[in-house]
Order: C-alpha cells, then sequence, then structure tokens
C-alpha cells in the first residue's frame, strides 16, 4: 500500500522536479564548473585553477570591500526593520477601528518591485525639484543630496528605501504571529505589576520566537541579494559607496566578461543564503 | 480611561503618519507623471498645473526618452511570459503541492525542502548558466527564454502557495469520495479542483505579479526584442536626467497589474514572501 502511495506521490511531483532540474539542478552544477577555471565569457580555452577564485573573492580589494559594504548594508537595514516592524505590528494588534485600511496601505510597498521603488523614489527626494527636500526647507531642516550626495548620505538613501520597502512585510508576519498569542498570559502579568516591556520581553516574545527568528533570516537572506533598488538609485556609487556584493558581481561578469570570478562570487552568497534557508526551512516545520 | 483614548489617539496618529510615508511616493508619480517638462522642475515643486499626457504618449508611441521603443509592446512581452510561466506553473506545480499535502513518498521532506531553496537562491547562480546556455540554444533575448527564467520563480511558488491550500481540505471529503468510488484523476477534478479554485486563483494573480516584479532575468537574459516592463524602466531611470515625467509614466504603467490585483492577493501575499510558512 505505502509502496502504491509512494509511487504515486513521486510521479505527481516529477513534472514540477524536471523542470527544476533542467532550470535549476543542472545549471547549478555548471556553475560548480565554471567556477573552477580562469576564464572570461566566450573563452575558448579556460585555465584549471581549482579553488583559486573563490580565495579571489576575500584577496580582491574590491570584493572584500564590497563584502563590508553588504554587511553594513544588512546590518543597518535589518537592524532597523525588525525593531521597527515589531513596533507596528503592535499597534496593528491593538483595539483599533479601521485597522484594516492601515493593513491594506502597508502591503503597498511589499507589492511592488524593488525597482518601481527606486524609480518611485528617485522622483520623491530629487535634491533640487523633490517634495521632500522642499518640504524640509520649509521647516528649515538640512537638506540632504540624497543618492547624489557623499558616499554616507547615498548609502542612507539606499537604506532608507530598503526599510521603507520592507518594514511592513516585518510588520505583517509578525502581526499573524501576535494574533496567535493568547490574551490570559499577558493580563495576568499586568495583574501582577508588570509593566509593558516586560510583557513584551518575556511573554509575548517568547510566544512568537519562531515567526521572528523566521522573518530575520527572510529579510537576512533578501538584504544580502539586495541588487536591483541600488542599481536603480546610485548604482553602487559615488565610487564604490554602496557597492554591494550582488552589484559587483553583476559587474563582474557582465562588464568584465570575467565567468570564473563571477561563478565563484555567485557559489559562494549561494552557500551562505542557504545555510539561511535550511534553518529557517526547519523553523517553519518546527511551527507547524 | 483617558490615557486610553490619548493612546489610541497616539496610534492613529503614528499610523495615519506611516501610511502617508507608505504611499507618498507613488502619489508623487501619478502626480509627475502628468505634468509638462517644465511643470516637473520647478522649484518650489508645483502642486496645482496643468495635466498633460504627452508623459505617457511619448512613453506608448516612441519610448520617450528610453529610446527603446513603444513601451507597450515591453508590457506585452512581460505580460506573454509572465502567463506562459504561470500556466507552466500550475499545471505542473499543483499535483506537486497535493502529493506533498496529501501522500507519504520517501525524500518528501528533500523535496519540499528543494522548493523552499528557491526562495533562498542568489538569482546569478541560476543567471550564469542560463545565460551561456541561451548562447547556445538561442534562447537569448528570446520570449521563450524569459518564460523558462519566470519558471523559476513561479514554480516554487506555486507550490508553496498551494501545500497550504491542500492540507486545509479535510481529510474526510476525499474518503467519503473515495468510498464512493471516486478517486485519481477523476477525485482530483470533481472533488477537489472546485474546492482549491480559489486558492488557484489567488496563486496565479501572485504569481503574475512575482514575475511581473523580476528586474533581474530581464536585464541579463533579454536586451531588446524580449525587453520586460522592469528593465525598459530601469532604463529611464539611468537617461532620465531631465524627463523626469516620462520616467514617471513609465513606473505608473510598471505599477497599474500590482493595483488591480492588490485587493485581490492582500491576503495571501505574505504566504507568497515567507515560502507559506506564514499565513498572514
Amino acid at each position: 500500500m505505502f509502496r502504491r502511495e509512494g509511487s504515486k506521490g513521486f510521479l505527481l511531483v516529477l513534472p514540477s522536479l524536471i523542470l527544476c532540474f533542467f532550470l535549476g539542478f543542472y545549471p547549478f552544477l555548471q556553475i560548480i564548473y565554471f567556477s573552477l577555471f580562469r576564464s572570461t565569457l566566450g573563452d575558448s580555452a579556460p585555465i584549471f585553477q581549482g579553488f583559486g577564485n573563490f580565495s579571489a573573492i576575500i584577496s580582491n580589494d574590491m570584493s572584500r570591500e564590497s563584502l563590508i559594504t553588504t554587511l553594513y548594508f544588512v546590518v543597518c537595514t535589518v537592524g532597523v526593520e525588525i525593531p521597527l516592524g515589531l513596533a507596528f505590528a503592535l499597534l496593528l494588534n491593538k483595539d483599533l477601528r479601521g485597522k484594516q485600511v492601515f493593513r491594506f496601505v502597508m502591503i503597498f510597498p511589499m507589492a511592488i518591485s524593488p525597482m518601481l521603488a527606486a524609480t518611485m523614489w528617485n522622483l520623491t527626494v530629487r535634491p533640487e525639484t523633490g517634495p521632500v527636500n522642499y518640504i524640509l526647507q520649509l521647516l528649515h531642516l538640512p537638506q540632504p543630496r540624497w543618492m547624489a550626495g557623499t558616499p554616507i548620505e547615498a548609502f542612507a538613501t539606499v537604506m532608507l528605501i530598503d526599510i521603507w520597502q520592507w518594514t511592513p512585510f516585518v510588520a505583517l508576519v509578525l502581526l499573524a504571529g501576535l494574533q496567535g498569542v493568547p490574551r490570559e498570559p499577558c493580563e495576568a502579568a499586568e495583574v501582577d505589576g508588570a509593566n509593558r516591556i516586560q510583557t513584551l520581553r518575556y511573554i509575548v516574545v517568547p510566544y512568537i520566537k519562531n515567526i521572528l527568528l523566521l522573518v530575520l533570516l527572510l529579510r537576512l537572506a533578501d538584504s544580502l541579494r539586495t541588487m536591483d533598488m541600488i542599481f536603480g538609485t546610485t548604482n553602487g556609487g559615488p565610487g564604490t559607496a554602496t557597492l554591494v556584493f550582488s552589484l559587483l558581481l553583476y559587474y563582474k561578469v557582465y562588464s568584465q566578461s570575467l565567468l570564473g570570478v563571477g561563478s565563484a562570487m555567485a557559489l559562494f552568497m549561494f552557500v551562505i543564503l542557504n545555510i539561511l534557508g535550511v534553518v529557517a526551512f526547519k523553523v517553519a516545520r518546527q511551527k507547524a | 480611561m483617558k490615557t486610553k483614548t490619548f493612546e489610541n489617539l497616539l496610534s492613529y496618529l503614528v499610523l495615519g503618519a506611516s501610511s502617508i510615508v507608505a504611499i507618498f511616493p507613488f502619489c508623487w508619480m501619478v502626480v509627475t507623471s502628468f505634468k509638462q517638462p517644465i511643470d516637473v522642475i520647478t522649484q518650489p515643486p508645483k502642486f496645482i498645473f496643468d495635466p498633460t499626457l504627452m508623459n505617457y504618449i511619448a512613453v506608448v508611441t516612441t519610448g520617450g526618452w528610453s529610446a527603446q521603443g513603444n513601451f507597450m509592446l515591453k508590457v506585452a512581452n512581460s505580460i506573454e511570459a509572465g502567463l506562459a510561466a504561470v500556466l507552466v506553473s500550475i499545471a505542473s506545480g499543483t499535483p506537486a503541492a497535493y502529493a506533498i499535502a496529501r501522500i507519504n513518498f520517501p525524500y518528501k521532506d528533500n523535496i519540499y525542502f528543494t522548493y523552499v531553496t528557491f526562495r533562498f537562491l542568489p538569482p546569478f547562480v541560476a543567471i550564469i548558466p542560463l545565460f551561456i546556455m541561451y548562447g547556445y540554444l538561442k534562447l537569448y533575448d528570446s520570449l521563450v527564454g524569459l518564460t523558462l527564467a519566470y519558471i523559476l520563480i513561479s514554480l516554487p511558488l506555486t507550490v508553496w502557495m498551494m501545500v497550504p491550500f491542500f492540507e486545509q481540505i479535510p481529510k474526510d471529503i476525499e474518503e467519503a469520495a473515495t468510498i464512493d468510488g471516486c478517486s485519481g484523476v477523476s477525485l482530483f477534478y470533481r472533488i477537489l479542483l472546485p474546492l482549491i479554485k480559489p486558492g488557484i486563483a489567488a496563486t496565479m494573480a501572485l504569481n503574475f505579479i512575482f514575475c511581473w516584479n523580476d528586474f533581474i532575468f530581464g536585464l541579463i537574459l533579454t536586451f531588446q526584442q524580449a525587453q520586460p516592463v522592469q528593465y525598459a524602466m530601469s532604463l529611464f531611470v539611468s537617461y532620465a536626467v531631465v524627463h523626469w515625467g516620462q520616467m514617471a509614466a513609465a513606473g505608473v504603467i510598471c505599477a497599474i497589474p500590482i493595483l488591480v490585483f492588490l485587493v485581490f492577493v492582500q491576503k495571501y501575499i505574505i504566504r507568497g514572501l515567507t515560502f507559506g510558512a506564514v499565513k498572514g
């Protein structure tokens, strides 16, 4: 019986697995092969060099620098998004009339593409004629030059756009978690004289621990491979101030035709992201 | 009681202000898209002006400043490749999701995990080899090539989305149907399909949005013939030093399908983005 069931199961997943094989696994094997050679696009005689391309990720100044930039970017965005998202989730979890409207509005940033977000913000924070700087001027606040400004301004701008786009996502995921937290222990804690922070720290957070970890892993993964939005706003500049790893990878392969180096970089990212993925899958399973 | 009212007022204030921040850039883009070039660059920014359709006309006829030709052709590319990918994904992904949700078979967890891996895949791992392969297969800058790449987005998404839908259906229904002599294909078509129809519709819409939103696959695997919308829009970003109006018009066109489907998929978008782990 089990064998018949089993083969039926296999039969049903087979079509999708075949597609995955041709579009996913076969290219994956190929990229491992590419990464072991010193080769350029259209090169007829690649030179085998083992793990040289991988060690170059660390030894090459530019890629090391971009790794550090990426790390800053990840820490700064995710570090803001998670607490801020939790705050919004707590707000939306209250008994407020019309909160569905706010929930709906918050869906918008995460539903659009990062490239569209880049376009919208390019229009909104233009230094000379954008409305945001105009409002700042009215309020007598300093007017930054945003993506066209200093390295720090440009970095802060891409960071803010990422936070704008993904904080609502964190908030809504955590809201789903908060809705599963029972009322009684929270009320009991309040009766016992716990303040809000204590209730949050010792009762609510343990309840949503798994979902918090899950959203953290997802945001880490997404933030690590951010490329579109930066491509559309600062394009890595000024200089290399916002040149994150994915963007450098893009330029290595498609401007400099460095196939071997690019493949090694892509695999390097794959390993890191896959570790996050394994943990996330485990966490998601545990919850169910 | 008084503090409660004050607190609620404060909550509304914070939520209201955040909502404005969330949609202001979009509103500004819409406003800008109807401005004449001269009104776009005035300081202070104009809130009242003579609206014009010239930006849209330029974008949908010549491609305006991006010089890439009719923007609607790119829209058509995205729709065609997106729909084809969605249909293939639904056809192959739905049975897989059913098997994962209902049937015990060896290596099930590994297979499920394989689909989840795609959520964590750095796009370049797939793109670099596909780029080389497309060179041999003459699929570079073709709609078929773009569709195949989009399947990488929509097939795993279909599986994540559909597994919880199948899990929601009570087992008794299937058992009752089996006792009544309904099984296999007819069970699927007669009993399950009507029950998961709303799920399939939501999954299709979400799949389409995700394909529509893709930028990187289009950027690398197409050039001009099969160029999708996001890529075409990015060309306005890089060239539009002065033509902000056209860039805004292209952006608005890009946002239309999202707005159309948003009401419909808003319940499921969290599920889609969290590989089905959070129902949202």
